[in-house]
């Protein structure tokens, strides 16, 4: 029980950073970015390239697969999203989609469908009191709790943090009180990339690298931001941990494929209970 | 307090709408400097849309908005705010989702983006001695706010960065009788601290008791200037705001009524 408490939140943490980045871009921007599963493809290959082909230790490659993929999100967001001026969701929602296949075979066409994994020397699990930690769980925990710290300041803390969340609650008012709206999306298309690139480097960590890790998380990622409450990035962060420890549970008694089933149970659950999402007490929506 | 030096807003032939109408028509008005000037006048007459144009939100189709002497026409609503041009909009005129200190301080640090922090602490002070209710109410979040304390938030903010003149539309609209008195009285404080007004207002005959000037707008264009204590009392008001002959001794015109109800 406690070992699988223990893997829960450190596979919920990874979660929680993809699905803080689709919250982010959601509340700006208003629409949910397809595209979140290949940004976190793309930004695991980034860091296997720096790590496994150029040689660089993965503490080095991280955060420089960060940066690459934040500012291939701002290439992305006005090569793709901004030209087609428009606010409609449905519209940047299909554009998304687009960009995830345009990412995710870019990725294949360079490293094909081979399953792969980051050059991290072995070591060996702690132990304590009967409970398995091994060491890769341990980094992911530790980043995972470091970038949400970030986040956490940024918003709260920032000029640009607050003009994020002036925007998403009101784009019109933001218009009023002077927000430069394009800068504020250009740096959260960057945030949100960092964050992708740091996850899909996490998930990689903890399992393998391939093609597929973001989109087989995509539907996760989705779960985890709207049980946080959609646009609400630090509900995002309840939203990653609730759902990684139930599906880390549900593995106890059913077998590991309803996993994904197990937390839309939750999901739906809680949105019965809850329609606005767990944090959205405090949420006013336009 | 003082020390604002208040300027004029004046309108000189504006026309401005949406698709292919103008709902603003060829309209000239004037809000003097120092003075409290109420733009009066029926649903759909066109006032919030002439509040819109004369912020920046709405590109004018023709025609001038000048503030004291300078020609603030050709700048965007975030110049015009830094040029001294307070707008508070009708709806969403605070970020529900911040703080009410968070809100005060995104009114100051986007338009007055070089400002110090004690030029900041400045106005922040100048506004919580406007509207002392805010100062025990800086951590709530904003829609946790009364109605009549998010309007003063809203007035709050847009005092921010030290306007000369200040744009309210219909900031009575949806509030109680006495949150309407408390709003006026905050209107009235602003005012003495020397910034010109110009607002929208329906509820008429609380707002003449504040004003010095009611301006009538109908249809979109501008029908006459009144000083606001014989506003109320002319036949021929009457007569133009429900568009038909005045009845006679009809002490019935008033905006009461239709408080809260007006298309934005």
């Amino acid at each position: 029980m406690a070992q699988a408490l223990l893997n829960g939140m450190v596979s919920g943490m990874l979660i929680a950073l993809a699905a803080i980045a689709l919250s982010l871009t959601y509340g700006v921007l208003n629409f949910p970015n397809f595209a979140i599963g290949a940004m976190i493809t793309t930004g695991a290959y980034l860091a296997y390239f720096l790590n496994a082909q150029l040689g660089l230790a993965l503490a080095v490659a991280a955060p420089l697969a960060a940066i690459g993929l934040a500012l291939i999100s701002v290439v992305v967001a006005h090569a793709v999203y901004r030209p087609l001026r428009t606010d409609d969701p449905i519209a940047l929602l299909l554009a998304s989609a687009g960009v995830t296949f345009v990412l995710e075979n870019a990725v294949r066409f360079i490293y094909g469908a081979e399953v792969r994994g980051f050059d991290q020397p072995v070591a060996r699990p702690l132990v304590w009191q009967g409970l398995r930690l091994n060491h890769e769980q341990l980094v992911d925990a530790a980043v995972a709790v470091a970038a949400m710290i970030a986040v956490a300041v940024i918003l709260k803390l920032t000029r640009l943090g607050r003009a994020m969340r002036a925007i998403s609650d009101s784009p019109a008012l933001a218009q009023v009180r002077g927000i430069d709206k394009g800068r504020t999306i250009d740096w959260t298309w960057a945030l949100a990339g960092a964050l992708a690139a740091l996850s899909g480097v996490l998930i990689g960590l903890d399992g393998t690298v391939e093609p597929l890790i973001g989109t087989n998380y995509l539907i996760t990622v989705f779960a985890a931001a709207i049980l946080g409450g959609i646009g609400n990035p630090l509900g995002a962060m309840a939203g990653g941990l609730v759902i990684g420890i139930v599906e880390e549970f549900s593995a106890l008694v059913l077998p590991t494929t309803y996993r994904q089933g197990a937390s839309f149970v939750v999901l739906v659950l809680v949105l019965f209970v809850r329609p606005q999402g767990l944090a959205g007490v405090a949420r006013f929506r336009r | 307090m003082g020390g604002i030096a208040g300027e004029s807003i004046r309108v000189r032939g504006v026309s401005a709408g949406y698709g292919a109408s103008d709902i603003v028509r060829a309209l000239t008005l004037e809000a003097p400097c120092g003075q409290i000037t109420a733009i009066a006048g029926p649903n759909g007459a066109g006032k919030s849309t002439l509040m819109k144009a004369v912020a920046g939100l709405l590109p004018l189709r023709s025609g001038k908005v000048l503030l004291g002497g300078r020609d603030v026409s050709v700048l965007d609503p975030t110049q015009r705010a830094a040029a001294g041009l307070g707008y508070v909009p009708q709806e969403h005129n605070v970020f529900r989702n911040l703080t009410v200190a968070e809100n005060l301080r995104v009114g100051f640090e986007f338009i007055r983006r070089t400002g110090r922090r004690t030029e900041f602490a400045a106005a922040r002070d100048r506004v919580l001695t406007l509207f002392p209710d805010l100062a025990s109410r800086l951590r709530a979040i904003a829609g946790s706010l009364s109605g009549g304390q998010r309007q003063m938030l809203a007035i709050g903010c847009a005092m921010m960065p030290g306007p000369m003149a200040l744009l309210l539309d219909e900031p009575s609209a949806g509030l109680s009788p006495r949150s309407v008195h408390d709003m006026f009285e905050a209107v009235r404080k602003v005012n003495e601290a020397g910034v010109t007004v110009l607002m929208i207002e329906q509820n008429l005959v609380e707002a003449v008791r504040i004003c010095d000037t009611v301006v009538l707008v109908v249809g979109g264009e501008a029908r006459g200037q009144w000083a606001a204590d014989a506003f109320l009392g002319d036949p021929q008001v009457h007569a133009l705001f429900l568009g038909q002959p005045g009845e006679a001794g009809g002490a019935t015109v008033h905006g009461g009524g239709v408080c809260g109800t007006s298309a934005a």
